[in-house]
């Protein structure tokens, strides 16, 4: 790759999708002449809205699809990019630059089961996993989904959930922490949900998104469950500026998160997070 | 740039002058070190050797690997048309340039950039596209370049480069020890042919005992950058350390908004109107307190002692040895002279080996 990288490629935006109040899923189509985007899910991409600026977001849709992509964008009251992002309308153009990062190694893990936990906004990045792995279904083993959000209505991609919840070759687990009147389904944290799992530890590959909060009880009770640190994958987030390497913005001791991740593997991220919290 | 072998000649002193003058027959822009109306070394586009100073001059203010990697860089403009798409326009190419004047210790940096910009991928464009512009002409230091250098303590340093130069000009009594490390520097050779004599051991005898001479005379010769790297690698600072840091840190970030070798840059984009800007690319420093801000505004907690590990880390640990080749220090003193605090790096050693009740650097070891 080169950096001609830092010149974005254009897109237009041909569908925008209200997840919740504060959430909308954008689909983006490159021009025909470009050569298309050609990721690994975990990646993620660069968008630019021009004047305003540019952010990293997950790629969120089918990696199959080369010349449409998706990505689901929280606005923040104050975000330099995400405000004039939900401003914009279907026929706009943004800019975008990658793919970027390394991705989950999918590949990789062909044989074993998978789990795949999501809190919240950790979805996006998971649901292109879980496009490329059903239309790979007999390369793998058990694929499991549990999704936790805090309501409901926080949920993305109730669409989609709901075919994943009636489809036979996934075993699609949702739970929020609070429920309302439309909800029947479980109620708690995605932990309560992992504990109910029968999970075959040592062929266990699990790829995670989610708040830290979320996914460090978890991990623990992975590696009851015998499931190798080295076999959990996390997507982590961070502020990165440039994407590839250069900027310094999302540096934690050795690792750039920008090219070095954003996944990586869990006894990874212990070391990032003690680094941060020995603070000083 | 493959390395190549030095090849070595000699200038005799006299026909330094007409050397300098045949420079501005390239064609090419020369940036050159002058003299603030107040004494300060700025490094400049010049139109004439009059303009120049030549000869006896500190260290520049502002290193001049700023003119390879400027501290504000437009990645390109933009049009804003409504209904159609934007027009993007990358800026045109560099014009080749030759920096005459540039100490080792700047070489050193840009051999740091380099390492950091090109070699490690992705490429940055940006950066190459200048870099392959810039014909870098050494004039290594006789005499300590400031006050607060400290070249010798750090990897690859030391008042004569000894690589990442094109072309270093020595002064040795009467001649300069004229040396051509590439094919940019083998175009100068060309251009002074008839000025050029053959070097002797003896000079380059000479040369040795007067780096010598100037490794004396420092500031501090016992910085021990090295030592500071193996604790910080390890993880073997002692408690307390980085506060005593942070004590006297303001936060301004000019350690490493004036350090050559100092890279992390923050991006936006500039409104001109009428649907028009720019992006741009500036200098950032992770010793603000603004530097490890997230998404949607807000910093998390990271105290002005977090920022300043973070600052030596990057600068001093193994991890990053192998992405700039080198240590994020090449003993230039601008911190030194910079810092309110008095944190300049080679106290920010001292405290690293040393432990936070250490000394203050230069109590111990000024010549």
């Amino acid at each position: 790759m080169r950096s001609e990288d830092y010149l974005p490629r254009l897109a237009r935006i041909e569908d925008i999708a209200i997840e919740t109040p504060t959430e909308k899923t954008f689909t983006l189509r490159l021009g025909e002449d470009d050569p298309g985007l050609h990721f690994n899910p975990g990646q993620f991409v660069e968008i630019s809205v021009l004047g305003s600026g540019e952010a990293p977001f997950g790629l969120a849709s089918d990696p199959a699809e080369h010349h449409a992509f998706q990505m689901t964008v929280r606005r923040y009251p104050s975000g330099v990019v995400t405000v004039p992002l939900h401003r914009m309308n279907v026929g706009d153009y943004l800019g975008m630059r990658g793919p970027l990062g390394n991705g989950f190694p999918l590949a990789d893990c062909t044989g074993r089961d998978i789990l795949i936990i999501a809190g919240g906004l950790g979805l996006p990045t998971l649901r292109a996993a879980i496009f490329y792995m059903l239309a790979r279904r007999h390369q793998y083993g058990e694929i499991t989904l549990l999704y936790g959000a805090r309501t409901p209505q926080d949920r993305l991609y109730k669409e989609t959930l709901r075919e994943w919840t009636a489809a036979p070759d996934i075993n699609c687990l949702q739970t929020v922490d609070v429920a309302d009147e439309s909800w029947d389904g479980n109620v708690g944290y995605v932990s309560a949900l992992l504990e109910q799992l029968r999970l075959q530890g040592d062929n266990t590959s699990v790829f995670m998104c989610g708040p830290m909060v979320m996914i460090r009880p978890l991990t623990s009770i992975l590696v009851d469950m015998g499931v190798a640190e080295t076999s959990m994958y996390v997507n982590m987030e961070a502020h990165m500026k440039c994407g590839i390497g250069k900027c310094g913005h999302c540096l934690v001791k050795s690792k750039y998160v920008c090219t070095d991740g954003p996944v990586f593997t869990y006894d990874q991220v212990r070391e990032m997070q003690a680094y941060h919290e020995a603070g000083h | 740039m493959p390395p190549t072998e030095i090849e070595v000649y000699a200038l005799p002193a006299e026909r330094f002058v007409a050397a300098v003058d045949r420079l501005f027959t390239l064609g090419e822009k020369i940036i050159a070190p002058t003299r603030a109306p107040r004494g300060d070394i700025f490094f400049r586009e010049v139109d004439s050797r009059e303009q120049m100073m030549l000869e006896g001059f500190g260290n520049s203010e502002i290193s001049p690997a700023e003119h390879v990697r400027p501290s504000k860089e437009v990645y390109f403009s933009y049009q804003l048309r409504p209904g159609e798409p934007p027009v993007m326009t990358p800026p045109p190419a560099p014009e080749p340039f030759v920096i005459f004047g540039i100490r080792p210790c700047d070489v050193s940096a840009i051999f740091a950039l380099d390492h950091f910009f090109l070699e490690r991928n992705p490429r940055d464009d940006l950066y190459a596209r200048r870099r392959r512009a810039a014909t870098l002409i050494a004039l290594a230091c006789t005499e300590p370049a400031s006050e607060a250098c400290f070249c010798p303590c750090c990897e690859g340093g030391g008042p004569v480069a000894e690589e990442g130069f094109d072309v270093q000009l020595t002064r040795v009594g009467d001649w300069y020890i004229v040396e051509i490390a590439s094919e940019k520097g083998e175009r100068i050779r060309d251009l002074w042919k008839s000025l050029l004599e053959p070097a002797t051991e003896e000079m380059l005898e000479q040369r040795a005992e007067q780096e010598e001479q100037c490794i004396e005379q420092m500031f501090s010769k016992n910085a021990n950058i090295g030592a500071a790297v193996r604790r910080v690698s390890a993880g073997k600072v002692e408690p307390g350390t980085w506060d005593e840091i942070a004590e006297h840190c303001y936060s301004c970030g000019a350690c490493s908004f004036i350090c050559p070798v100092c890279t992390c840059f923050d991006v936006n984009d500039v409104d001109m109107g009428d649907k028009q800007g720019m992006r741009v690319r500036q200098v950032d420093s992770c010793r603000t307190f603004g530097y490890p801000r997230e998404a949607a505004g807000g910093v998390r907690g990271f105290p002005t002692a977090a920022r300043a590990r973070m600052y030596a880390n990057h600068k001093l640990s193994y991890d990053h040895y192998r992405e700039r080749g080198r240590y994020g220090c090449v003993g230039c003193g601008r911190c030194v002279v910079a810092c309110l605090g008095h944190m300049g790096m080679p106290t920010i050693a001292r405290l690293v080996r040393k432990g936070p009740t250490a000394k203050q650097e230069g109590q111990e070891t000024q010549a």
